[in-house]
């Protein structure tokens, strides 16, 4: 079984190709089901609906990620890609079970960002401060 | 595996501690509490004392000198009453005028939020300090407090992994904007009882390394720097160090 850590540097560098060509390839997209399983799916789809919004701080440049669930509520959880999501499946799924490498909503953070398909927000350094403050 | 700090545990040992005495003195670091280098060890002579692990002297060891390696600032948050009721022994060659004191700024916080708030905010700073230590990290985030903002059970842990991911992102913004020799460590630290700290899942989920307290039979204390790979812990360094007549002491160190 592969470690997590390498999972993630092999996921790390599929998200660069990505970025880099602005598109995701059919082996790009067989990696990351590979990696991620039915997350990955879950996360095009909010992706598609334009579920992906980066808020930006000036004149800072701190930035998080905020993606829309897919429960009817459309609820919005704070994202930072990398590692950590403020839904309740990062925490049981990848925090406490360790079932998966990270939530669909950290995907679908680092793919809209990969292929150019976030809403970005811009905001002062007080306002994002507060939002922040509010995880 | 994301960048970040490092994280001080202490084994709450109830009894008695006996006393051995050496001489601090700085050795660089990143990412980890600094281990002191080693002095040539002196005559030690049992002496019986309440409950002490000597973490907190360590972390303000730690602070002194990554204030001294890096002429930059450094952040100590504590709890103020804590603090005062046990404040923390110096090494014996620091000298508790000194101006590099001065720029160990303490930052008094009573709960979690307080931490929230500090990181949330940390972008509006015009400069960073080249380390933040969070002292007794366990102890800000109250059960009861917790599970009513989360409607949750778990809502203690929650607060603890959102708080954790808010440093890890906060630091990671300010090393961003640093030079490399000042960049930002972040050194957490609490206490457990038992062999294996509960929270230790959360933990490792943001730091890079740990590091572990424990009493030896002689009294002394022995801490343990172990690099987390993965699930993994890795290779592993230790000091043993003991409180006497009021002073942090080193004893031996290894490597």
């Amino acid at each position: 079984m592969t470690s997590p850590a390498v999972s993630i540097t092999v996921a790390d560098a599929v998200w660069e190709q990505i970025k880099s060509s602005r598109s995701a390839s059919d082996d790009h997209l067989s990696i990351l089901h590979f990696l991620f399983g039915r997350n990955l799916e879950r996360a095009t789809r909010i992706v598609d609906q334009g579920g992906v919004r980066k808020v930006s701080a000036a004149p800072s440049g701190r930035s998080f990620f905020l993606v829309v669930g897919e429960s009817k509520r459309k609820e919005e959880y704070i994202c930072f890609p990398e590692h950590h999501c403020t839904c309740y499946s990062f925490f049981y799924d990848v925090v406490n079970r360790g079932e998966h490498l990270c939530c669909k909503h950290q995907i679908a953070a680092r793919l809209a960002e990969a292929v150019g398909e976030v809403v970005e927000v811009e905001v002062s350094d007080e306002q994002l401060a507060t939002m922040l403050s509010k995880l | 595996m994301p960048s970040g700090g490092a994280f001080l545990r202490a084994r709450d040992r109830r009894g008695w501690h006996p006393q051995g005495c050496w001489k601090a003195s700085s050795r660089p670091g990143q990412g980890k509490a600094v281990l002191p280098r080693p002095y040539r060890s002196l005559p030690s002579s049992p002496v019986l004392l309440p409950g002490i692990s000597g973490k907190t002297s360590l972390l303000f060891q730690f602070a002194i000198n990554r204030a001294s390696e890096t002429n930059g600032d450094v952040v100590f948050i504590c709890n103020k009453r804590r603090l005062e009721y046990k404040p923390p022994f110096l090494s014996q060659d620091v000298d508790p005028a000194a101006e590099l004191l001065e720029r160990i700024q303490m930052k008094y916080i009573e709960d979690y939020e307080g931490i929230t708030k500090y990181f949330a905010a940390f972008h509006l700073y015009k400069s960073f300090p080249t380390a933040i230590i969070i002292d007794d990290f366990g102890d800000l985030f109250v059960d009861r407090s917790c599970q009513h903002k989360y409607g949750n059970a778990r809502g203690r842990d929650l607060a603890m992994a959102r708080t954790m991911a808010l440093c890890q992102d906060a630091i990671a913004y300010a090393n961003q904007k640093q030079q490399a020799q000042r960049l930002c460590n972040l050194l957490l630290a609490d206490t457990h009882q038992g062999d294996n700290p509960r929270l230790l899942f959360i933990y490792k989920r943001w730091v890079q390394c740990l590091l572990t307290i424990q009493g030896d039979i002689s009294g002394s204390f022995i801490l343990n720097n172990s690099s987390i790979s993965g699930n993994h812990l890795g290779k592993t360094r230790t000091a043993k160090y003991s409180i006497a007549l009021q002073s942090l002491l080193l004893e031996v160190f290894e490597s």
